[in-house]
């Protein structure tokens, strides 16, 4: 692990639960930087590229999915591990099913994994430092 | 949902058609279409006899006169000859001077019914003939119009139902999005009492952090009931799993250590037997909220102090694993036994005021979602024992996998 923070990007049109996601991480020890829509989310990602990216589906203005699509198309943000936090594969029965395919197009590498809302603090957690190791991991090799 | 389209406005759409099925032209009007073509000529009949019963008395009047008469000429042109003829033939004095053989035998009882001095006779004949058909007539209109109406209800009824059937699916969905909102709200409630209880320093105030260790447990505790509610609601559906690979001591102790638990009412043990187990394949989360409500409604419906004590061991024939779990509280009756499993209904000598009912049937439901059964035993004064099986090998459901 390097010896500066690492740095987690939250996106969430919900701003207690960005903030919930916030106390969980900064009191891990990650730099948070948040975002309410994909549109702010990609103006922060081009600024300054985080090491983790935890995505919801649902925002305004830009949602998700659109997000991910045009991050994940610029070379340089690519290698950017995505968490999707979404509640949609649970509460919805009809889109459920589909929204780990929203994801599949163009030839774009798929979200590093999907975190179902409600989430618990020990599962945030493990999924984060597991994909930031692994991305560490391919970084270093 | 839209204005006026409730379930209010629907009952008194529907009893205005049923009180006034004739003056209701509007409601009728799209309705008498349908049933006119189901029920043929009565329908038709009846719908005749509906338009004319609005014009007042001088078409019942009418109709009552055509009754009347045709009833009346078919005594004296056809009922009163016939007569006749069958009197001959009883016996042939009655009719004196109607000689002859073979068709004229028949022919001259018949003609002797129109001659002038039997005028009186014919006029019995009409009369009682011509009040049976206007008895018959005014009966066979009013089953006319009656099969009309019902007709005509039924299709109103048959439209209302579909309209809500369509609100009842729309009703489900919102509420599932509803609830699932709010597992989302109570999740981040929690989720900040557990970041505040985190971070508890010495100086910090006992009470202050009794009252947070209260609200995340409440919290959780409702956001485990608010999935249950929607799990029972999908379980309704489609009995699909979302099976993964686990071993039961982690599952019981997963539940045992599950801060939801009301475990300031009592202890919750884990028991010994479960080692011999092997790891199952099971719907990790479902049997998860299964074993937390049995084990909470233990404590919850003892005394506090309660002794919970989870388990789990291979049933009789090893095809199956029974997770038991066993209290040393005050015992259910039999009555209350025969109504644990059923939705809503909770046990009446409970002291306890804030439980849903959903729980049991719940219970039920995810066990049976699995192939296994869920019992109960336990006698008065003695504790309880919930016992429920699931079968080491799945079969017979379709199995989605995560």
């Amino acid at each position: 692990m390097s010896a500066t923070k690492q740095h987690i990007l939250v996106v969430d049109d919900e701003p207690d639960f960005v903030a919930y996601l916030k106390a969980i991480l900064e009191e891990d020890g990650f730099e948070v930087t948040i975002a309410f829509d994909g549109e702010e989310a990609l103006s922060c990602v081009r600024e300054m590229p985080p090491d983790l990216v935890t995505l919801d589906i649902d925002m305004p203005r830009k949602t998700g999915v659109l997000f991910y699509r045009q991050m994940k198309s610029e070379l340089r943000l690519r290698s950017i591990p995505v968490i999707v936090v979404t509640g949609l594969r649970r509460a919805n029965e009809y889109a459920g099913p589909f929204v780990e395919r929203f994801f599949e197009v163009g030839g774009l590498p798929l979200p590093e994994a999907y975190v179902d809302k409600p989430v618990g603090r020990d599962e945030l957690l493990s999924v984060v430092k597991e994909k930031l190791t692994v991305t560490e991991a391919a970084v270093q090799s | 949902m839209r204005e006026g389209s409730g379930p209010t406005s629907l009952l008194v759409e529907y009893l205005a058609a049923v009180r006034h099925p004739r003056g209701d032209e509007s409601a009728a009007g799209a309705a008498a279409g349908a049933p006119v073509a189901a029920m043929g000529r009565h329908a038709s009949a009846g719908e005749d006899l509906a338009v004319m019963s609005q014009r007042r008395w001088p078409t019942w009047a009418l109709r009552a006169l055509w009754h009347g008469a045709t009833g009346f000429l078919f005594g004296f042109v056809v009922l009163h000859p016939i007569a006749m003829v069958i009197f001959r033939w009883f016996d042939p004095r009655l009719a004196p001077g109607m000689d002859g053989q073979g068709p004229a035998s028949l022919m001259s009882p018949i003609l002797h019914a129109f001659r002038p001095e039997m005028t009186s006779m014919g006029l019995v004949f009409g009369l009682f003939s011509a009040a049976i058909a206007l008895v018959e007539g005014h009966y066979r209109g009013r089953l006319a119009l009656q099969r009309d109406q019902l007709a005509r209800q039924a299709t109103l009824l048959g439209e209302k139902n579909e309209r809500l059937v369509r609100l009842e699916q729309v009703n489900r969905r919102h509420t599932q999005f509803m609830v699932h909102d709010f597992k989302g709200h109570l999740a981040t409630i929690g989720g900040f009492a557990d970041v505040l209880l985190r971070k508890k320093t010495p100086t910090q105030d006992p009470a202050e952090i009794e009252a947070l260790t209260r609200i995340r447990r409440q919290t959780q505790r409702m956001a485990g009931a608010v999935m249950d509610l929607l799990e029972f609601a999908r379980l309704e559906k489609s009995p699909a799993l979302h099976r993964e690979r686990t071993s039961i001591s982690k599952l019981l102790e997963t539940v045992a250590a599950d801060i939801a638990l009301p475990t300031h009412l009592g202890k919750v043990e884990v028991g010994s037997s479960h080692l011999d187990c092997p790891g199952v394949t099971v719907d990790t989360r479902l049997v998860e909220r299964v074993l937390v409500n049995l084990v909470s409604n233990a404590l919850k419906h003892n005394r506090p102090g309660t002794r919970v004590v989870l388990d789990a061991q291979p049933a009789s024939d090893s095809r199956a694993i029974a997770f038991t779990c066993t209290d040393n509280g005050h015992g259910l009756s039999e009555a209350a036994q025969a109504t644990l499993f059923k939705e809503f209904g909770t046990s009446p000598n409970t002291d306890c005021e804030d439980s849903t009912g959903l729980g049991l049937a719940f219970c039920k439901k995810a066990v049976e979602a699995h192939g296994g059964r869920i019992w109960c035993e336990s006698s008065e004064g003695q504790g309880a024992r919930f016992i429920f099986t699931i079968p080491l090998e799945p079969k017979g459901e379709s199995n989605v996998s995560n």
